[in-house]
């Protein structure tokens, strides 16, 4: 068992020296640097975040998508055929991002995230390793304002082609484990053939890599059995944002992998350990799949400080449990 | 058409931009280089200033602009007992607010608002709104490390802000906003929302108006209706107007507060443009319960860009009106 994050990190602190990303987006807004100067300032940011990581004992981390300007969808916008339009709210939270809006034909057209890959790894110590996040296919057709398609599997299977690109240029860099939130699939239980066909696009052209679909935010009561058949090794549970969830895995075996969202990534109380070895003990259906404990979900709706120590409680819990079960 | 005596009043959701000045004395107030009472006289005059730009729009009624105001939850937590402020979380893009904290019991501590809301209508004949966020919002829009649930947590804010909400009414507001824009996330939350506001609007007299924006109300609708207020202010100009078509299904029976600027788009909308908007509801709902208005609060503006829009949608219905009156 190893502790994990699902994606992004707070991009800005409390202090003025961790707020540095946030006067140098402004002062580039306004001209007064040059994007290189905002690029190494980012590059800093992220080295922090990837820091704060390994600081607090994280088996497999992310770079804290310190790029990302928006949730989630960010890396669509460098596809062919999107354009953003006004902000739309993130699912049920108070933070808002940019609709893509599909004006023409989506497409791949070269590496969006390759370069922060790279960047990323070569701040990785050797005790971790890194994984890439990536939006799932169905979830960026879900969030897209869809002026082009007349159907809206055609676009989801046109983002799953373009994803699909993106991911073999990231398993060519070097990636070894890459992750696919789709939020959305449990919302819409319906389309699920459509999800399904869309994350088999996205997988297929895939050599070696460890391949999880993450779902947060809701319940996986009408999903569960369907997501066992995809073409993935894991697969990420939310267990704070639904109760259901919680009984889904005490009911029922996991034939994929397990990555469990154990601590609230969106509120600023702390969880009590002893709790947390409770309701994982409770899942003795599936003990021997549950491979990552993490957040349940981003740490960015969290203060700095929040997320720092819902980071160390989640590595320290995985110690705990490893040492506990080594000497057992 | 019998046309009354009031058709197609003008309004704002609330805020507005806070001028350079008080910007610059908020950081050093937050930085302890000047008084609470250094940064008071400037609040009060940029209210002064923002209800005189108000009157020579010719909007029909004011409102206070929010210059005393930082983020509409955070403010109110910042006065309850039982509340502290987080450290600062992302909302979209590069803007960063604090968010409450439920650490106690909430108790009101005595009038929050009230002094302001006196101020300012102290400075105009016109009606001046009072506002205030709702339960629902505040609860959903905190982190909570109090209350065991959600529904106690709304409640125990209902009880605070229907003693603020009083204290406006017996002060003389003959009208009270009342925000729930978090209603629009959570769907099957909506009966919680309606249960905590009916415990803010049961006992008032004034007239009640609740702003939502951002969300798929399209899910809420009709039941949305069962807000216990007597207009809903809906942000329709960054959603296209897609709600008309569930208004033609199911009637719209309360006032709509009609959202006919894009808050967050720098450019002006052509008066015609506004009129078009306008006339589009006429279908639905008749001229004497349109209340027309921006998308939301306007502090994410300029006051230059604030003026052109507002010059123009006030000059929209005044065209409106004039045409209105011919043809009836
Ligand atoms: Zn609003």
């Amino acid at each position: 068992m190893k502790s994990s994050v699902v994606g992004n990190f707070p991009k800005v602190g409390d202090s003025h020296e961790q707020q540095k990303l946030r006067r140098g987006i402004e002062a580039y807004q306004q001209q007064k640097i040059l994007k290189a100067d905002l690029q190494e300032i980012q590059d800093a940011v992220t080295q922090q975040a990837i820091q704060e990581q390994i600081n607090a004992g994280i088996d497999l981390i992310t770079d804290g998508q310190i790029r990302w300007d928006d949730p989630l969808v960010w890396p669509a916008r460098k596809f062919k055929g999107i354009s953003v339009n006004g902000l739309l709210r993130f699912f049920d939270n108070n933070v808002y991002y940019r609709q893509p809006v599909v004006e023409s034909a989506v497409g791949w057209i070269e590496p969006v995230l390759v370069h922060d890959f790279q960047f990323a790894l070569r701040s990785v110590p050797k005790t971790a390793s890194l994984k890439v996040v990536l939006p799932g296919p169905y979830t960026l057709g879900r969030l897209s304002k869809n002026q082009h398609y007349s159907k809206i599997e055609d676009l989801v299977l046109d983002f799953a082609r373009a994803l699909a690109k993106e991911a073999k240029a990231l398993e060519g860099a070097g990636a070894k484990f890459l992750q696919f939130d789709e939020p959305s699939l449990p919302l819409y239980p319906e389309d699920f053939k459509l999800a399904a066909k869309a994350i088999e696009i996205c997988t297929t052209p895939l050599a070696h890599s460890t391949i999880y679909v993450y779902t947060y935010f809701s319940s996986l009561s009408k999903t569960f059995d369907d997501l066992q058949n995809l073409p993935i090794h894991g697969l990420g549970v939310d267990l704070v944002s639904s109760a259901e969830n919680i009984q889904l895995l005490r009911d029922k075996r996991s034939a994929k992998d397990l990555a469990l969202g154990l601590v609230d990534a969106r509120n600023t109380k702390m969880e009590n350990e002893e709790d947390l070895r409770n309701l994982l003990e409770s899942f003795e259906k599936n003990l021997d799949r549950i491979q990552f404990l993490n957040p349940s979900c981003g740490l960015e709706f969290l203060p700095y400080n929040s997320a720092v120590k819902k980071l160390n409680l989640i590595a320290g819990l995985t110690k705990d449990l490893v040492s506990s079960t080594k000497k057992g | 058409m019998n046309l009354p005596k009031t058709f197609l009043t003008t309004t704002t959701v609330g805020s507005f931009p806070k001028p350079d000045y008080l910007k610059k004395a908020r950081t050093q107030f937050s930085k302890k280089e000047i008084t609470r009472e250094e940064l008071e006289k400037l609040e009060k005059r940029a209210t002064q200033e923002i209800i005189q730009f108000q009157e020579k729009l010719g909007l029909d009624i004011l409102v206070d602009g929010e210059m005393y105001r930082g983020d509409m939850a955070t403010f109110f937590a910042e006065h309850l007992t039982g509340c502290k402020i987080s450290g600062l979380v992302r909302s979209y893009g590069n803007r960063y607010y604090r968010k409450p904290v439920v650490i106690g019991k909430l108790e009101w501590p005595g009038p929050i608002t009230v002094d302001w809301w006196k101020y300012a209508q102290s400075l105009t004949h016109k009606p001046v709104k009072g506002m205030l966020t709702g339960p629902y919002t505040m609860m959903d829009w905190s982190f909570n490390e109090y209350y065991s649930n959600r529904r106690d947590t709304a409640l125990a804010f209902s009880e605070v802000i229907a003693q603020e909400a009083l204290a406006l009414e017996k002060a003389g507001a003959v009208c009270i906003q009342i925000d729930e824009p978090a209603v629009s996330t959570k769907p099957e939350e909506l009966p919680l929302a309606i249960e905590a506001l009916s415990r803010v609007t049961q006992n008032l007299k004034a007239k009640t108006i609740s702003h939502m924006c951002y969300g798929e109300f399209a899910k809420l609708y009709p039941k949305l209706l069962d807000l216990p207020v007597q207009q809903l202010d809906l942000e329709m100009a960054n959603s296209d107007y897609d709600m008309i078509e569930l208004f033609k299904k199911f009637p719209f029976t309360k006032e709509i507060g009609l959202g006919v600027l894009d808050v967050h788009n720098h450019a002006a909308e052509p008066k015609e443009t506004i009129k078009k908007r306008i006339q589009t509801i006429f279908e639905v709902i008749p001229p004497e319960r349109i209340y027309v208005d921006p998308d939301c609060g306007l502090k994410t503006r300029t006051l230059e860009e604030s003026e052109t829009k507002l010059k123009n949608m006030v000059e929209a219905v005044k065209e409106l009106k004039k045409e209105l009156l011919t043809y009836a």
